[in-house]
């Protein structure tokens, strides 16, 4: 039993409770179950686990050593047939509550220090901004997004006539630290973020991971995944490439990322003619490189990667449009690039153009 | 078998299985405390803090299976093998002083032989995704059981499962073309890759349905069938239960059998009607679902729909089993939504499912018995037929009880339905299990199923499979105390 107040909302804890009775149902779903074979990354555990920290059953401290093996992916929630479950969700919810009782793990206090000091929670430098006089789009570049690939997105987006102004979060955008639990911090963050996002007009995100911190931050824009614009442009002509890319795969990234909709990637690449079709059962995936898993458990997420790669073993890089899952593969031996690096060797500019 | 086990034991096991994981704490531990047995989810439910394994390992290899048996073997600790924890009688129930032994990370499908058309998998491997991996290359494995979303085809073997679609695809025993078990002293007895032999007695059914007592399933090979190009769903309405007995009966004696044939009795076919707020008719629901290629699929459904009509049913059209189909899982998914504390139906609901079996001579009495016994404890018994064979078939009951918050009394109502409906299951000729196992809940009417010489034998077998005793104790109401001596 604690005698610390957990901060978990009764919406939150029910469905908990209701999960921790459900047989398991989407048990079938979770990469991370898939990939590691663990019982805490089983998705009734984590139902069990929030429901038995909110009444006592399990320390914040137990609690917080069993809310680690979720990557955010979303998948469980596209098996559910139950309304208003969603475990992510509750995974958060847990994490916060051990977090704001000063339980979490060390590794959510090393994040939250590595934005406080202008780093990513990995702990990597940002790129640097872009201004633009009067900017058609706007890229948001996430925290995982090198100099060199914010630097590829706007020659790609400058070659189809876009201007462009890139906004890069002071370490963090608030997903990643709201995903470990860190809610004041993320919230600090989003609003930083926000300071400097249009109010209004196309923001293009550089990494989807952003997507929900950035439409909470810019409500009234349009949040895009850079990629679907690039898709647009690719569709409409205005940005031609010139040769087509290598023979690839495609890591089309989660529902988290995406949504159902999904990415446009495919198509660009379909249109090159580069595209290995993967079927269905394997088309989305996780990487094990999104939101705080890989901070928290890092040997679940390489094991997460190593099963996405051998889903997508075959010839050719695999190709993705989350920086995060690109970098993941590469970690763990893969010959992987982001789409947009792809995309921008077939350009015929010069690179040292872009300030 | 001590029963506690010794901490300082553990050490050594991690030195023979490096890469096995190992749990010690409670708050690791409590994930294994229960499957889906519902009288551990009663008691769970009531507040009782239930009892936890003194160690869960994880292997991540079939020699790490191996190692952790033969190190079992000689320090005389028993091993609870545990899939997704999704059997619902209680045959995954940890045992005081044993390390429950957790399959899941033993997840790799391994090979998809196209020409023999077979599979080759590790337990760990969860139906579903099997499914969509075999789907995805132009096969099925056929196993559909309502739980296929959630548990691991090694559960599934333990238990001999059999799904929806079993009338055409066999139960998943009779899918088995190789089988590889860690044996009690930890060899590992592997039945080479066969379509059919007559090389002595098939020794994998001493495994199949064996719940991990004699020895514990680490690969198997299954028999594949090409995806069904379509499937023709019906339903029917006969007057009533015997008369739609009759005419399933018909149907498996035309030589064509749809892969699906439910047939739900007046209490279940109210149900279905009633959840989807249309007019209940009176008499039993039909729904049979016919599969295989297109014409061959449109010519079982014909000869299946002149069958039954021709007997006085009402054809329905395809409605009723196109819903079925769309809604097959619904129920597994609702179970949390009546079970949990304050459910739909309040607190302390007692609910459950018990499938028997019997021959086409036995089921009319079957069926009579064992909703009469069910019905003296519970407040609600529905039934349907739903795996049916050229000599009989199997009864699937729902059985439910409201209890106004009262814990004990679910579990006493609970305690008394299963006892009473498993003795009116075996009085009128039936088998007290059809497809959900023994585990530790139906253990006393195994015994009384397979009679003095039948439960010798059993005990035989595991003298030379496990000679220690030490898998699964319990299960199959093999105790340790009881072994022979030979």
């Amino acid at each position: 039993m604690t005698d610390r107040m957990l901060p978990l909302a009764q919406d939150v804890v029910d469905h908990a409770v209701h999960g921790s009775y459900c047989p398991k149902m989407c048990n079938h779903t979770c990469p991370v179950l898939r990939a590691t074979g663990r019982s805490d990354a089983v998705p009734w555990s984590f139902h069990r686990t929030v429901a038995d920290l909110a009444d006592g059953r399990l320390t914040p401290d137990e609690a917080a050593g069993r809310l680690v093996a979720c990557t955010g992916c979303d998948a469980c929630a596209g098996g559910c047939h139950v309304e208003g479950q969603d475990v992510p969700a509750q995974v958060r919810a847990g994490r916060a509550a051990v977090h704001a009782v000063g339980a979490s793990l060390p590794a959510v206090a090393d994040a939250v220090a590595a934005v406080e000091q202008g780093r990513s929670p990995y702990g990597g430098t940002p790129a640097r901004g872009l201004r633009a006089a009067a900017p058609t789009i706007t890229v948001l570049a996430g925290c995982r997004d090198d100099e060199l690939l914010v630097t590829d997105a706007v020659r790609l987006l400058g070659a189809a006539g876009e201007s462009v102004a890139v906004v890069v979060p002071a370490g963090c955008c608030g997903g990643v630290l709201r995903d470990l639990g860190a809610v004041d911090e993320a919230d600090e963050a989003r609003a930083s973020v926000a300071s400097q996002l249009p109010a209004s007009g196309r923001i293009a995100l550089l990494d989807p991971h952003c997507r929900a911190e950035t439409e909470a931050s810019a409500p009234d824009a349009q949040v895009v995944d850079l990629i679907s614009v690039l898709a647009d442009h690719v569709e409409s002509g205005a940005l031609s490439l010139d040769g087509a890319p290598e023979v690839v795969r495609w890591h089309e990234p989660c529902l988290l990322v995406d949504g159902p909709a999904g990415n446009r990637g495919p198509s660009v690449l379909a249109g090159a003619g580069s595209l290995v079709e993967l079927p269905g059962e394997v088309h989305r995936g996780c990487s094990g490189g999104g939101m705080g898993m890989e901070l928290l458990d890092e040997t679940a997420a390489e094991e997460v990667a190593q099963r996405r790669r051998a889903q997508l073993a075959g010839p050719g890089p695999i190709v993705t449009g989350c920086a995060g899952a690109a970098r993941r593969f590469a970690a763990s031996g893969a010959e992987a690039h982001h789409l947009v690096t792809l995309l921008a060797d077939l350009l015929d500019d010069d690179p040292e153009s872009v300030a | 078998m001590p029963t506690t086990l010794d901490p300082t034991l553990l050490d050594g096991l991690q030195l023979v299985a490096p890469g096995a994981r190992i749990a010690t704490a409670r708050s690791e531990t409590s994930d294994h405390a229960h499957d889906w047995w519902p009288r551990m989810l009663l008691r769970r439910r009531a507040g009782e803090e239930l009892p936890v394994p003194d160690a869960v390992v994880s292997p991540a290899s079939t020699d790490e299976v191996a190692a952790i048996v033969r190190w079992a073997y000689e320090h005389d600790v028993a091993i609870v093998p545990f899939g997704a924890g999704t059997g619902v009688c209680g045959g995954a129930t940890p045992v005081a002083g044993a390390i429950t032994l957790d399959l899941k990370r033993l997840n790799r499908i391994l090979d998809v032989d196209e020409v023999s058309g077979t599979v080759t998998l590790e337990p760990g491997v969860i139906a579903q995704v099997l499914e969509d991996h075999v789907a995805a290359r132009g096969w099925t494995v056929g196993h559909f059981p309502s739980s296929i979303h959630c548990s691991t085809v090694g559960g599934f073997l333990a238990i001999r499962s059999a799904g929806q679609a079993s009338n055409v695809h066999g139960k998943l025993e009779d899918r088995v073309v190789g089988l590889t078990v860690v044996l009690g002293d930890g060899r590992v007895f592997e039945r080479r890759v066969i379509p059919q032999s007559s090389s002595g007695p098939d020794l994998t059914r001493l495994f199949l349905g064996g719940e991990g007592t004699t020895g514990i399933i680490v690969g198997a090979t299954l028999r594949l069938d090409p995806r069904p190009e379509t499937t023709v769903d019906n339903g029917y309405l006969v007057p009533d239960l015997q008369s739609g007995l009759d005419a399933v009966r018909a149907i498996v004696r035309t030589g064509v059998m749809p892969a699906i044939v439910r047939l739900y009795d007046e209490t279940d076919t109210a149900l279905v009607f009633g959840g989807q707020g249309m007019e209940v008719p009176q008499g039993c629901l039909l729904i049979t679902g016919c599969e295989g290629r297109e014409d061959v699929a449109r010519f079982t459904h014909d000869l299946v729909r002149d069958t039954v009509t021709g007997m006085g049913a009402t054809d329905l059209g395809p409605g009723p089993g196109e819903h079925w189909r769309a809604h097959r899982h619904d129920v597994s998914y609702r179970f949390a939504e009546y079970f949990k504390p304050g459910g739909t139906f309040g607190d302390a609901l007692t609910l459950d499912t018990m499938e028997v079996a019997g021959t086409w001579a036995v089921l009319p009495q079957l069926y009579a018995r064992v909703r009469e016994a069910l019905s003296e404890h519970v407040d609600l018994v529905l039934a349907h037929v739903s795996h049916v064979y050229a000599t009989g078939g199997s009864i699937y009951f729902t059985l439910g009880a409201m209890n106004d918050g009262d814990e004990e009394q679910a579990l006493r109502r609970y305690d008394a339905a299963w006892a009473a409906g498993q003795q009116a299951a075996l009085d009128a000729g039936g088998t007290c299990s059809h497809h959900h196992g023994i585990g530790l809940l139906r253990a006393p009417w195994l015994a009384q199923e397979l009679g003095e010489v039948g439960m010798d034998l059993l005990r035989g077998i595991k003298d030379i499979t496990d000679p220690s005793w030490l898998l699964n104790p319990g299960k199959l109401g093999l105790e340790r105390d009881d072994r022979t001596t030979r």
